[in-house]
């Protein structure tokens, strides 16, 4: 059986597209903040849903991948 | 003067504070106005049958005694072992009759509780009253309309008190209800509703081997001493329909039968009836023995409110909008109306026509904060002693009690002949 070895590339790859999808999501609660006129301590007091919002991104941004490299892989061969 | 303790008057006062009901309600006024009494006579009470309702009678005039300086001083009841229960109960300290006629003998009674079957009220209440003692009469007044009507005669051509025991009139919840009545908070009455459920059979146990005394002890099962629910229980919603109406109906329509209780007896175990007013208010009434799951209610509806005493509460027809809640979080706005985008071409299956037209939300408030352990029962003893202290009735009070069996009775009728009744010229006051 082949192990699998993680590399520090790797889990770096992960957090910087984690960072990535949490500034998103903070960019979507500012430019909703301006739309629906609410309050600005929403950066703060909303930072659960932008927690979710984030997880949620990275659960979508795995599939994505996972469908992406599985094409690749059966096409290579 | 004699010292008094005033807790329920006064009671009775921060209840109804502000409240015009003693201009408009002088019974209630007689209670509260404890100024103008003078307690240094002492009042003495006879009281004729001292069965279940009598003993708990008996029980609040002996707890008024030290409060409004009272002495119950006869007993009676022709049935031993309630004869010898009130004995014991006034500590053997009050004269003891089986006969009401030797307890009227005594001079200085001054009034006198009666809380026999109806179909003695009339005319030992009568007796009295011509032996010029002032009268308490349980309700209902008679068993027959002529001895109603007798009774009432001899009440205005004595002048001395008589008072039907509709207790409702001394309670708090009624007095503030017919008060927000008045000052037109639900707006036009348009409708009453009222009911009493039980599930019982409203039997009360023979001792071992007495079945003789069946008729005596189930009195209210038989025709000959009483209309069951209509005297018993509908006299006293009778009374608070009228009384929230400020007038007497003009007929009444109804139906009975026995369709549960098929064990002997002859007065009905469920009654359905509709009253009418001049203005074309119905008072629609029942009563039954075989489901108590909506239990005891007066309902006062009006096109601007409800009133419900029992559980003493009022409801609004229009209840004042809840405040809005605070707009949620800006993203949170967001992610709905992505979700709206999603799904709002979703099909209506109804059109508005469909929805039922529910009950109004809400459950509405208290019609007033009652005293614990305050009862209207102990406290229209008081109000009765009140006037019999003032030596003449309280303007008014007869008449509800009147009313209320006058077309208590005329409902039986009704029911029994298939007809609508209106009010006999013979039984009008003048
Ligand atoms: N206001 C209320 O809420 C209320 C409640 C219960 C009863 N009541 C009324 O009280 C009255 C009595 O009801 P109850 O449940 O106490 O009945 P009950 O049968 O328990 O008591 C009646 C008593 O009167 C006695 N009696 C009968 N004829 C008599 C006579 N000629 N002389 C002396 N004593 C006599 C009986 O022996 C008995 O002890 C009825 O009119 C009833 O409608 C009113």
């Amino acid at each position: 059986m082949k192990d699998i070895v993680i590399k520090w590339r790797h889990i770096k790859r992960e957090i910087v597209i984690i960072l990535l999808f949490y500034i998103i999501a903070n960019f979507v609660n500012v430019i909703s903040i301006l739309v629906y006129k609410t309050s600005w301590d929403e950066l703060i007091t909303s930072q659960k849903y932008i927690l979710y919002i984030t997880e949620w991104l990275y659960i979508i941004s795995i599939f994505v991948r996972f469908i992406y490299f599985g094409i690749r892989y059966f096409i290579k061969k | 003067m004699k010292t008094i303790r005033i807790s329920r008057r006064d009671f009775m006062g921060k209840a109804l504070a502000g409240s015009a009901l003693l201009m408009a309600y002088p019974w209630f006024n007689a209670l509260a106005d404890k100024s103008s009494t003078d307690y240094s006579k002492k009042v003495k009470v006879g009281i004729i049958g001292v069965g279940s309702r009598g003993s708990l009678l008996l029980h609040y005039l002996n707890e008024l005694s030290e409060e409004i300086n009272i002495e119950v001083v006869a007993v009676c009841d022709n049935y031993e072992p309630h004869y010898q229960r009130a004995i014991k109960n006034t500590g053997g300290k009050a004269k003891a009759f089986y006969d009401y006629r030797k307890l009227i003998e005594i001079p200085d009674i001054d009034a006198v509780v009666i809380a026999v079957p109806l179909h003695e009220h009339a005319h030992i209440a009568i007796d009295l009253l011509n032996a010029g003692k002032h009268v308490f009469c349980e309700k209902a007044m008679a068993r027959h309309l002529e001895d109603v009507k007798r009774m009432a005669d001899t009440f205005y051509s004595t002048g001395k008190v008589l008072q039907i025991g509709h207790q409702r009139m001394f309670d708090p919840r009624y007095l503030k209800a017919v008060e927000l009545i008045n000052a037109g908070e639900i707006g036009k009455i348009t409708q009453i509703r009222a009911f009493w459920h039980r599930n019982n059979d409203w039997r009360r146990p023979l001792p071992e081997g007495r079945t003789d005394l069946e008729r005596k002890i189930n009195w209210r099962l038989y025709r000959e001493y009483s209309c069951g629910l209509m005297t018993e229980l509908a006299s006293h919603q009778i009374q608070v329909a009228n009384w929230f109406k400020g007038k007497t109906p003009v007929s009444v329509m109804g139906k009975g039968s026995i369709n549960y209780w098929k064990d002997g007896r002859e007065v009905y175990d469920n009654v359905a009836l509709i009253y009418s007013y001049d203005d074309g208010t119905q008072f629609i009434y029942d009563s039954m023995t075989s489901n108590r799951h909506y239990g005891l209610e007066e309902q006062i509806m009006g096109d601007e409110g409800t009133l419900e005493m029992e559980v003493n509460r009022r409801y609004w027809e229009h209840p004042p909008p809840k405040p809005e809640p605070p707009p949620p979080p800006g993203i949170v706005q967001l992610m709905k109306d992505i979700e709206g985008g999603i799904f709002s071409d979703a099909i209506p299956l109804t059109n508005s026509s469909w929805i039922p037209e529910l009950k109004v939300e809400g459950d509405g408030k208290k019609i007033v904060n009652r005293e614990k352990g305050f009862d209207e029962s102990k406290a229209q003893l008081e109000g009765f002693i009140a006037s019999v202290r003032k030596g003449e009735p309280t303007k008014g009070l007869f008449e509800q009690g009147y009313w209320a069996t006058i077309w208590a009775l005329l409902g039986q009728k009704a029911m029994d002949e298939q007809r609508i009744i209106e009010l006999p010229n013979e039984l009008k006051l003048i």
